[in-house]
């Protein structure tokens, strides 16, 4: 537990001590913060109140965010194990007294930590509005995030096991980004199962894969199991094809 | 070179003298054991995800909480029964199109209603399994729906939601789905929108459902005896014209049955309701009443011991009730109300009941969301024992146990209501029963009697008309639709000012970003020293 603390601590310290750090959370604080700003800016031309539930719906559900998250969760996750082979600190690190597991999984909770810290700006908005006459709808804020941290959870093991594949930084981050990116155009394929195969199981089984309307219940205040589910077992298959990936440098 | 999934690994260190070494046989068959364990492990660890979410998807272990506070997607109880109990399967049509001429006048409305739609189907899918099936125009099969969609003119009446199963189809608006507060202002030269205060979407859904999958059994209620009307705005006395509007969403037909003119209950009449007459039945209407029951009709007799205009109505038929074992009294039930009620209301505090539900399938929704019924000058009702053969009686409403008695007046004053110790009893009296019977016919009769006035504007309680309604599907045998209403649900907003959003869009796109810059030299800064 100790061991994997530390291991923790050290890579987010390291994270937040590097400057590509503070371009991606520029880059995602400016793009997010845009998109929710102007679509309250554009619903005030018509309407002199906003309902609550559009709140947490437009910060979170919405394509942008998403989008942004499938390219910028690789780049917080491509230095976490690639750099550890390419300066040839993980062979060091393997033989230190922590198994693979505590290695990967301090990768992942220092990852996804980071990847929490984006969504700050995000909430300080959301604190903001908190303040304006009306009433917010909490439930859905939470959910909202719930949704967005299982999903992050997802993308950050997929960029972790990208990661542990090679020793090139930018070849990790593309290998993320591809990954996620498929995971991004599961809307896409389920539309094409229906319309080309005519595939109604296909389009189910696509339909319980499509992330961005799991995104939306969350955002609304719908929490569902399955979708719970989807994304822990994915996350878990990651890491565990992750620690699979680092045991077998042992055996090269 | 770079690994791949596909590669197997190699060092980058320096390499050893034992890795540059030709490997040996044995070293490649463990390398190779291992690639085979490695393969086996990620297959059966992908078949583990596979089979974890295929459980996590079965009815009985999957589970959607809705944490919104309104409980908006929370499904009531009534369109629960409805979907698990649909005769056939339904398909639900989505045409939304934004960007016809009408739209642009209330852009907001509709596509808040469409969102709105949108979630609220997605709700009745996921709890169908199947049953419902939703589609939009990019959903449609080009080769089947997309045609069907084509032929009943979906793509014409854009904005609509269209159910449908086998024959049957029912349209709903889609901005029907929103309740606004009010009508919009003009500023600025724009046209403000109306306000959403909440939405009726469940409401309209569950009846266009019921509509489309069952065949409505026929509701006829009596006229000709100063009874509460069916017509719409026919009285600002009773809500029984509003109440019949939710049976027919239930998909009954409902009519008007003069006993005068036919002689009998005609053969296609399931149940009769006589809703708060004033006038007395004659005696062919009541022979008409008694030979549809006991060979297996249905009736409802809602008693109001008030009538419209002042006045007092007669007690219920003993020739009619008197054969199962019921009597009505031309007493008042009266109880104690609290101090405040009597300073509001003087004596008619004392003939307002609260009344206690007693558990049946028709009460049972009730109980559970704790809804309490009222009363207003309400009879008691006697039952003869023992019961006469065959006949079960089950109680729906009482009084509370401290009410007692009196002669039915009008102008009772707060003296003599005042409860005697020396010639008063206080006890529980039944007000609303529910009766089965052994009938002539293949089903048994059944009879419910509600007592108090419950239809009166005044006490205007959607307890009341629940009971009423749920009253009408146990006699017609449709407990799936008993339950309560899907609630309006309220909605909460946020008020949109105009200097606070500049102050927002400040903070997002100036200060926010800005922070990190700084933060970020600061960190290059002590990196470089």
């Amino acid at each position: 537990m100790s061991n994997w603390f530390t291991l923790t601590r050290r890579e987010v310290g390291a994270f937040f001590y590097s400057v590509i750090a503070y371009v991606v959370f520029i880059v995602f604080a400016l793009l997010t913060g845009y998109d929710f700003t102007s679509q309250i800016a554009f619903a005030r031309q018509y309407q002199s109140e906003l309902a609550a539930h559009a709140i947490p719906l437009t910060l979170f559900g919405g394509g942008l965010p998403f989008l942004l998250m499938t390219l910028l969760a690789p780049m917080i996750t491509m230095r976490l194990l690639a750099e550890e082979r390419k300066t040839g600190t993980l062979e060091t690190l393997m033989t230190a007294p922590v198994t693979d597991l505590e290695v990967v999984l301090a990768k992942f909770c220092a990852g996804f930590v980071v990847y929490f810290a984006l969504w700050v700006p995000s909430l300080v908005l959301l604190l903001l509005i908190s303040q304006w006459p009306g009433e917010l709808e909490l439930g859905p804020i939470f959910s909202g995030l719930l949704g967005m941290l299982l999903i992050g959870a997802v993308f950050i093991s997929a960029g972790l096991f990208a990661s542990s594949l090679t020793s090139n930084q930018i070849v990790a981050a593309i290998i993320g980004m591809v990954i996620n990116f498929a995971l991004f155009l599961v809307p896409v394929y389920s539309v094409s199962a229906r319309l080309l195969a005519g595939s109604e199981t296909a389009q189910t089984i696509l339909g319980h894969m499509n992330m961005q309307e799991h995104l939306q219940d969350f955002s609304r205040g719908l929490i569902d199991s399955a979708s719970v589910i989807y994304y822990l077992s994915l996350t878990g298959f990651f890491l565990f094809l992750t620690v699979r990936s680092l045991e077998a440098r042992k055996w090269s | 070179m770079e690994l791949t999934p596909e590669t197997p690994l190699t060092p980058e260190t320096p390499p050893t003298p034992e890795t540059s070494a030709p490997p040996t046989t044995f070293g490649r068959s463990k390398r190779f054991a291992f690639t085979v364990n490695v393969a086996l492990m990620v297959v059966i660890s992908l078949a583990i995800v596979i089979g974890v979410n295929w459980l996590g998807t079965r009815p009985q272990l999957w589970k959607r909480f809705d944490v919104s506070t309104a409980q908006v997607y929370t499904l009531g109880d009534k369109t629960r029964g409805v979907i698990e109990n649909l005769a056939s399967d339904v398909e639900a049509y989505v045409f939304i199109d934004l960007s016809v001429p009408i739209v642009r006048q209330r852009p907001s409305l509709y596509s808040r209603s469409a969102d709105h739609v949108r979630s609220i189907l997605g709700e009745y899918a996921a709890l169908s399994r199947g049953r419902i099936e939703v589609f939009e125009w990019e959903s449609l099969d080009p080769t089947r729906q997309f045609q069907l969609a084509s032929e009943i003119g979906g793509f014409e009446r854009p904005n609509v939601v269209l159910f449908r199963s086998g024959e049957q189809m029912k349209l709903v608006d889609v901005p029907q789905v929103a309740i606004t507060e009010e009508e919009g202002e003009r500023s600025d030269g724009r046209v403000r929108e109306p306000r959403i205060v909440g939405w009726r979407t469940e409401d309209l859904f569950t009846s266009a459902l019921v509509e489309v999958t069952e065949s409505g059994s026929k509701i006829a209620f009596t006229i000709g005896h100063a009874e509460a009307s069916i017509r719409p705005q026919q009285s600002s006395f009773n809500l029984v014209a509003e109440w019949s509007a939710a049976l027919r969403r239930d998909g009954y037909q409902v009519a008007e049955l003069n006993l005068i003119e036919t002689g009998a209950v005609p053969g296609d009449v399931d149940a009769v309701v006589v809703a708060m007459p004033g006038n007395a039945f004659s005696a062919t209407e009541i022979s008409a009443l008694r030979q549809h029951v006991e060979s297996g009709g249905r009736l409802l007799w809602l008693d109001s011991s008030v009538v419209e205009g002042g006045g007092q109505a007669p007690v219920p038929p003993p020739e009619l009730l008197g054969p199962f074992g019921l009597a009505v009294s031309n007493r008042v039930v009266i109880q104690q109300p609290p101090e405040t009620a009597i300073n509001q209301l003087g004596a008619e505090a004392y003939l307002l009941l609260a009344l206690e539900l007693e558990n049946h399938p028709i009460t049972r929704p009730l109980l559970r969301y704790r809804v309490g019924a009222a009363g207003y000058f309400v009879r008691p009702i006697e039952l003869t024992t023992p019961l006469p053969n065959g006949v079960t009686i089950s109680t729906l409403l009482r009084s509370h146990s401290d009410a007692w008695l009196r002669p039915l007046r009008t102008d009772l004053t707060p003296e003599e209501i005042r409860f005697d110790q020396v010639t008063d009893v206080a006890r529980r009296h039944d007000v609303g029963l529910a009766m089965e019977f052994a009938a002539a016919g293949p089903r048994p009769g059944r009879i419910v009697l509600l007592n108090g006035s419950l239809a009166i504007q005044a006490l205007n309680g959607s307890a009341n008309k629940n009971l009423f309604v749920n009253s009408l599907n146990w006699l017609a045998e449709r407990e799936h639709l008993i339950g309560i209403d899907p609630k309006d649900y309220e909605e909460r907003s946020v008020m949109l000012e105009f200097d606070r959003i500049e102050t927002l869009q400040h903070v997002a796109l100036i200060y926010l970003p800005l922070g990190l810059v700084v933060i970020g030299l600061f960190v290059w800064w002590r990196r470089r020293n």
